[in-house]
């Protein structure tokens, strides 16, 4: 697994323009825009280096080769979600301190609820990489954005037919996650945290069903 | 070291059905035509398909079965495929480092640069001769007992094809124990390296010989209808009608040679008794 892991942090190298150019970004919001946008923003941009590494294991068969070397399709798939948590987690802690190095530049600190709800960017990440690595492992990168784009669409009108839902029963969607929140914010990270290793629990089970059955 | 019996996969109208073994201290060649079934053979040994049928044996232990420990004793080359694009040889060289504790990293780079092979540039800009030795300078890295190369000349002129063959040959020296399956569709790359040829075919395999024996004892026979119908069949393998009569591949040259001394037998090399093999079955 080693091995694997340092494959994908050396190819990661590769892209490292695009990660010195997310850090900017995340920095430049962290002044301009509020500070939970800047670390959802990197967290989930950190998501996207996940795919990356799939991508290149998917370009040219390099799956293929990979596998005999002394990997089995387990340890694989073992890798790509370590590699994930590990991905999402660096993003998370450099949007973190960047919103946090930010607010000190500004002599102030951020908002307590900022650190008390940041966790569940992380588990957002990674909810979102638990849905794209089955997809990505069973269908290819190419296909599998595909399939992504008509998952996220599926998920936007849900969304959409929800907040019709909630202002045809008149009850304000923010406020309502405001009063949920309220004085529960331990349980409820628990639950986020305890739903989100559920979900990568079920997507890890799924991507080794089908790299189990995955020819190349 | 490697067993391979009645192992079938189809695709469509394409059925493999293939038995074959690799024995220790052995060069055993597949040769066959492009889409022949050499690289479902080979993928099938290294557990990349699922075959429908038979059994693969790899150490004695199923290759499906096979363990991180014992996969480290295969050095790998697949014809189109290897490490990513974006990566050099030195990342390369720890990547290997971290997967094989067998791996000389220093030994791996003296060979990279002996063969003139650029370290510090990603494998994108390399010739597709370069990408053909590093993919064998890499099976060869960490001193694995069984080589396992689809088509590992594809892409190299004839020095350099020379050039790589001699590192085979240098392996095999270096442990009796060792062997090596090896698939080209050119049958004189593997002519002096080879100890025995399989000839694959459609799925099929149609011969099985010692390179020796090949090269010594086989023959096609170029007869016309009187001298076909006087012709001892006992050491026939396969007939052809021709338009000048018939054509027949035999393993027993000299007894033809001895018995029927105005007999055309032409001196075929393995490339022509493939040919051959292969009309036959057309």
């Amino acid at each position: 697994m080693l091995g694997l892991l340092k494959k994908d942090f050396l190819l990661m190298k590769t892209q490292k323009n695009y990660l010195v150019l997310i850090i900017f970004i995340a920095v430049f919001l962290s002044y301009s825009s509020s500070d939970d946008f800047a670390l959802s923003y990197l967290t989930l941009l950190s998501c996207f280096l996940v795919i990356s590494s799939i991508s290149y294991d998917d370009n040219g068969g390099c799956a293929a080769f990979l596998l005999t070397l002394p990997v089995s399709r387990g340890v694989y798939v073992r890798e790509k979600y370590l590699f994930a948590a590990l991905i999402t987690g660096l993003g998370w802690l450099i949007g973190e301190l960047s919103v946090v190095g930010v607010a000190l530049t500004r002599g102030r600190m951020p908002e307590a609820q900022f650190f008390a709800l940041a966790p569940t960017w992380y588990f957002g990440s990674i909810l979102f990489v638990s849905i794209l690595m089955p997809v990505m492992l069973k269908y290819g990168v190419e296909r599998g954005r595909i399939v992504l784009f008509g998952i996220v669409m599926v998920a936007l009108v849900v969304g959409y037919l929800s907040g019709m839902v909630f202002e045809r029963i008149g009850v304000d969607p923010e406020a309502f996650t405001a009063r949920l929140i309220n004085g529960r914010t331990l349980p409820l990270l628990l639950l986020c945290g305890a739903a989100t290793i559920a979900a990568a629990l079920l997507s890890y089970g799924l991507s080794m069903r089908i790299m189990k059955r995955k020819e190349f | 070291m490697l067993k391979i019996d009645h192992l079938t996969k189809t695709y469509g109208d394409f059925r493999l059905d293939v038995s074959m073994e690799v024995k220790p201290g052995m060069i055993t060649g597949l040769i066959g035509r492009n889409g022949s079934g050499k690289s479902t053979t080979f993928k099938a040994v290294l557990d990349l398909i699922c075959p429908d049928g038979g059994s693969v044996e790899v150490f004695g232990t199923d290759s499906r079965r096979l363990t991180a420990r014992e996969r480290e004793g295969l050095g790998v080359v697949l014809a189109e495929v290897g490490f990513s694009a974006m990566l050099n040889i030195r990342d390369i060289n720890g990547i290997l480092k971290a997967m094989y504790p067998g791996h000389d990293a220093a030994a791996f780079m003296r060979r990279c640069e002996q063969f003139s092979l650029p370290v510090n540039k990603n494998l994108k800009d390399f010739s597709s001769g370069m990408r053909a030795k590093l993919k064998l300078l890499v099976a060869l890295s960490h001193g694995a007992r069984l080589l396992i190369l689809d088509e590992p000349t594809v892409g190299l002129d004839v020095a350099m094809r020379e050039e790589m063959l001699d590192l085979l040959r240098e392996y095999m020296s270096a442990d009796e124990r060792r062997a090596i399956l090896i698939s080209s569709h050119i049958a004189t790359d593997l002519e002096g390296l080879c100890d025995d040829i399989y000839l694959i075919d459609n799925g099929s395999i149609l011969l099985h010989e010692e390179t020796d024996v090949l090269l010594s004892s086989y023959a096609v026979l170029k007869l016309d209808e009187k001298q076909y119908k006087n012709l001892e069949q006992k050491y026939i393998l396969h007939t052809k009608r021709e338009p000048f009569g018939y054509s027949c591949l035999t393993n027993q040259k000299r007894f033809y040679t001895e018995n029927y001394p105005g007999l055309v037998v032409e001196q075929s090399g393995i490339d022509d008794l493939i040919l051959y093999v292969q009309s036959v079955y057309e």
